[in-house]
């Protein structure tokens, strides 16, 4: 069956004037299959891995994006830093420790700093870790290392039972030194609690990937303000057009773009 | 331009973003996005409390702009009154479905508690638009039990799963061939492509939850959708033309 081409124009997106966009969260992908959500945007690409990103990202006019690897544990940093050292100009490498399941987490951590990563990417839903009250503990020595080095951590939130913001909120409160970014800012079912605890915690990110109501981004910035809120895409999972579009119907003063596109999730970016 | 339908908007007050839609409001947002039709429905309060409120507000609309709306009765399965009233509502007050919210209404899915509405559904042949995605209550495969349990009726899967559930939306739709997708507030362009190719692009509906979702964003999405023209087409109105019998239109 023939299938029409995506009609995106670098046009339909008010944020292309912006001198510079950073997608705060784009995935280093294995191979995926047709049944894979990803599966057309990568096969747009003619090839894989870090190229395959670089594509993308040259396709949809975006400068720079945060990377994430292609697995659950330290293991998979190798692959994203290759990745990042081929491509410094347009990514940034966010890798990943297991808190529980590896040992001595923050040397994996360490490591993972000196082959250029710099910031965590920690996915409780699908490392299965469980993140109810008096559990916190046992990331104790990841999270302090990350505070340490002064890596943001991005959390995937919004699907339950595991990463819900107010379970978020207890860990933004035990590490107020490690900066956490709310990947999806909740999406539908908990973008309310994100605000409140981006708003009660310094330390508290919203990242926009996801989120399916322009309207709730909208609320994020007049509560919390433009520092505190991040763009992201989530490609090649999530559209990328789709994305910019959501943050293109805010019709943000240049000011708050410039901060939501690019400016706020550079800052948290350690050297 | 094709011929547009978005087939899940809502009419009243957004408790959730303290927004209001009106017959005109709405209207409005049609025209500028070129969109021919709108399916329209109570929410919030008035889909859980005051539903012949919601239902009052939804048929006088439709009597407004008869060209420009089609009308879904609400019913809570916990209030015999708004159950009774439903009769009414599809015989004599021209409203072509039941929209249903296991979620803030506070029932399973699947909990019998909501077969005498599925029932009137069956025996008068129209859809009903239940919420999808939310746990506990909104569950994709309990939707699926209930349509195995009624399936000579069309049941509308609004939001195909929404933020996490939508491989089981479309699991469910597999299964079950009277469920129908309605792709409002789904984050993943790509699950469309999938449920195209693995449910088939004449059991998708396009619909934007408008005034909670954005019209604007919402068919924009699809617009993203790897597809061909007349899948395309189907997604966007065709199907709904159908799905809510409106010959004619």
């Amino acid at each position: 069956m023939q299938r029409g081409s995506s009609t995106w124009q670098a046009s339909d997106c008010d944020a292309r004037d912006q001198q510079l966009i950073v997608d705060a969260h784009t995935h280093l992908y294995p191979n995926a299959t047709e049944e894979d959500a990803a599966y057309n945007l990568l096969k747009s690409t003619g090839t894989t891995g870090g190229e395959a990103v670089v594509r993308l990202l040259d396709r949809f006019k975006i400068d720079k994006a945060v990377l994430f690897p292609p697995g659950l544990t330290s293991g998979a940093n190798s692959a994203l830093a290759d990745a990042v050292k081929r491509y410094p100009d347009r990514l940034i490498g966010f890798g990943t420790v297991h808190p529980l399941w590896e040992p001595e987490p923050s040397r994996r951590l360490d490591e993972a700093f000196s082959l250029g990563i710099r910031g965590l990417k920690i996915h409780p839903w699908l490392q299965g870790i469980t993140l109810s009250e008096g559990t916190q503990r046992r990331f104790e020595e990841l999270f302090n290392q990350a505070a340490r080095l002064r890596m943001p951590v991005i959390f995937h939130s919004g699907t339950p039972p595991d990463t819900q913001c107010l379970q978020y909120s207890v860990l933004a409160e035990m590490f107020p030194d490690m900066n956490l970014i709310y990947g999806h800012m909740g999406l539908g079912y908990f973008w309310r609690d994100a605000i409140r605890s981006a708003k009660i915690h310094d330390n508290v990110y919203l990242e926009t990937s996801g989120i399916q109501y322009p309207n709730a981004i909208r609320e994020a910035l007049d509560t919390v303000g433009a520092d505190k809120v991040i763009f992201g895409s989530d490609m090649p999972y999530l559209h990328p057009a789709v994305e910019m579009k959501k943050i293109s119907i805010l019709k943000l003063p240049q000011d708050e773009l410039e901060k939501v596109m690019a400016s706020n999730i550079l800052s948290l970016i350690p050297e | 331009m094709p011929f547009m339908i978005d087939s899940h908007c809502n009419l009243g007050k957004s408790e959730l973003f303290k927004i209001e839609e009106d017959a005109e409001s709405l209207k409005r947002k049609l025209e500028l996005l070129g969109v021919s039709m709108a399916v329209v429905g109570p929410f919030g309060r008035e889909l859980v409390v005051n539903t012949e409120t919601g239902n009052r507000r939804v048929k006088e609309a439709i009597s407004r702009h008869p060209s420009s709306f089609v009308g879904l009765a609400g019913a809570n399965p916990w209030i015999q009154d708004s159950v009774d009233a439903l009769k009414r509502h599809l015989l004599h007050a021209g409203l072509k479905g039941i929209k249903l919210n296991p979620t803030t209404q506070g029932f399973m899915a699947n909990d019998e508690i909501a077969w005498p509405i599925l029932e009137i559904a069956e025996s008068l042949r129209v859809p009903v638009m239940i919420h999808s995605g939310t746990p506990v209550h909104s569950l994709p495969l309990s939707i699926a039990d209930l349509a195995e349990r009624f399936p000579n009726v069309t049941i509308i899967m609004a939001h195909m799963g929404y933020s996490d559930y939508f491989g089981d939306a479309i699991m469910a739709a597999r299964r079950c061939k009277n469920i129908v997708l309605e792709t409002s507030l789904m984050p993943v362009v790509g699950m469309i492509e999938r449920a195209v190719r693995e449910v088939g692009y004449d059991r998708i509906l396009y619909g934007s939850s408008s005034p909670n979702g954005s019209m604007e964003l919402e068919l924009f999405k699809i617009e993203m959708v790897e597809i061909t023209a007349r899948e395309r087409e189907a997604i966007l109105g065709e199907n709904a033309k159908r799905i809510f019998n409106m010959a004619g239109k």
